[in-house]
């Protein structure tokens, strides 16, 4: 199943935004980020480590790091890059189509 | 064959463990703690609760040897490709008045779950005294009011943890206290006894007493081994005990010579990389810039950098008038610091500023408006 996110150029690099789960429809809220090598990543919004969200959290390069205890995860593949979370995070894919992000649920 | 015998079960002795099994070290890994399986230790305070950071299977699958023992006679290694790690952290200091044994410390896991059931099962409103009121003391204060208890927090001065947060915000957290239905009093315990403390010449009646009064390093087993020790286990850049090139230390028990001696979480974590370097004979990772969190209230505060570089500061208040982010500058005007509260991403980006060597102008900072990805940035 895909959900609409809306238009891509609406987020910038370096940015990210929260997709609530109530609107997408997924099991989970979850965080679509666009890195700073210009490609769009999705992981779950919420830190593995506490209740903290990652779309609000530091995007360097293709990490972003958790804005409460600065855990950061490889948006690429969700894998924990510094504790105090020593769980990966779960991805989930973001494509640009027809101009619009759609991510798969 | 090769190995390491880390002796110490905090943050630095498993992330030492977890790197060495990240970088695929070839050799065997034991690490020896009376407390067992290792745990996070700033859970112990903000919550009172207890969480490992990783399961037994963990050690299992990666064959790492947990052995529950106490330590007394350090195993000097003896082949070049054996080494022995101190990882042994810190000791609560204990109150030099009469009546000291009737305070309790929270240091431990064991004082955490003994905390938490002595609040749990004493009556709704129990009277709970705090004697110190810094990052434990504080955290303490806030978890023992969440669970219902009539706390009162005595500390000496009324802007404990200025040293590390600048006057101006510890001031204004630690009269937050009083807002969040803490008593708070300013003054010397000088007697404790069964149910009372004097303080500052006064009675009050407690049923529980707890001191969160400062730790100190756990340098016993390294002392009796005859390493070198001065406010802490002596280590070079690498982590390696001055007095022996097989030993290493690292966390909150080692100090680097010449240095002053790093104390938070994260420090830890990085001390045991550097270790790890050493024994896998890699270059080192750099250090960053010291940083640690607290929480109390439902508040997030934050200190990067030194604030015993700071010669003046600059405040950014919130819309309701409150300090939000105190950012320290040194006698030549640079940024070295910054304290916060709720600051979201202002630590991280003071951290890369700082590591830059960016001093955003005085209005930037001050400017709530000026996000913390925009400071440093030319306007618009």
């Amino acid at each position: 199943m895909s959900y609409r996110v809306g238009p891509a150029d609406q987020l910038p690099e370096g940015e990210a935004l929260l997709v609530e789960a109530k609107d997408s429809g997924a099991v989970e809220d979850i965080a679509v980020f666009h890195a700073e090598d210009g490609n769009f990543y999705a992981l779950q919004d919420e830190c593995t480590h506490e209740v903290a969200s990652l779309s609000e959290g530091w995007i360097d390069g293709c990490e972003v790091e958790c804005p409460l205890h600065s855990s950061s995860f490889d948006l690429r593949t969700g894998k924990v890059l510094c504790m105090p979370a020593t769980k990966d995070a779960r991805t989930y894919k973001v494509s640009v189509v027809d101009g619009n992000l759609e991510l798969d649920i | 064959m090769s190995s390491v015998h880390i002796i110490g079960a905090g943050v630095a002795g498993y992330t030492l463990a977890r790197e060495l099994v990240s970088r695929n070290y070839a050799g065997s890994i034991s690490i020896s703690d009376a407390q067992g399986l290792p745990y996070d230790r700033p859970p112990l305070s903000k919550s009172l609760q207890v969480e490992p950071f990783a399961p037994v299977s963990w050690y299992r699958e990666h064959r790492i040897n947990l052995v529950q023992e106490e330590i007394t006679q350090l195993p000097l290694p003896t082949a070049d490709d054996d080494w022995v790690v101190l990882a042994t952290g810190t000791i609560p200091r204990t109150l030099d008045i009469p009546g000291a044994e009737f305070a309790r410390s929270l240091h431990t896991a064991a004082d955490a779950r003994h905390l938490a059931r002595a609040l749990e099962d004493g009556m709704f409103g129990q009277r709970v005294l705090i004697i110190g009121a810094g990052l434990v003391g504080a955290e303490f204060a806030s978890t023992a009011r969440m669970l219902g208890a009539q706390v009162t927090l005595v500390s000496s001065s009324n802007a404990p943890l200025a040293h590390v947060l600048g006057e101006d915000l510890a001031e204004q957290l630690h009269a937050e206290h009083r807002t969040h239905g803490i008593t708070t009093i300013t003054g010397a315990v000088t007697e404790l006894g069964p149910g009372y403390a004097i303080v500052s010449g006064t009675r009050h009646e407690a049923d529980l007493i707890v001191a969160a009064i400062g730790v100190e390093p756990d340098t016993a087993l390294a002392e009796r081994s005859g390493l070198d020790v001065e406010n802490g286990i002596l280590v070079d850049a690498g982590q390696r005990s001055t007095s022996h090139r097989q030993v290493l230390a690292a966390g909150d028990a080692a100090r680097e010579a010449g240095q002053a001696r790093a104390v938070h979480w994260e420090a830890a974590m990085e001390d045991a990389a550097i270790a790890a370097s050493t024994i896998l004979g890699t270059p080192a990772p750099a250090r960053s810039i010291p940083w640690f969190w607290s929480d109390r209230h439902d508040t997030h505060v934050e200190t990067v950098g030194d604030f015993s570089k700071v010669a003046s500061v600059v405040k950014r208040h919130n819309r309701r008038g409150k300090i939000q982010t105190v950012f320290g500058l040194d006698e030549s005007g640079a940024l070295v610091a910054a304290s916060m509260i709720d600051g979201g991403l202002m630590s991280k980006a003071v951290r890369k500023l700082m590591a830059r060597g960016i001093t955003p102008g005085i209005e930037q900072l001050e400017d709530p408006q000026i996000g913390p990805r925009e400071l440093g940035r030319p306007a618009p």
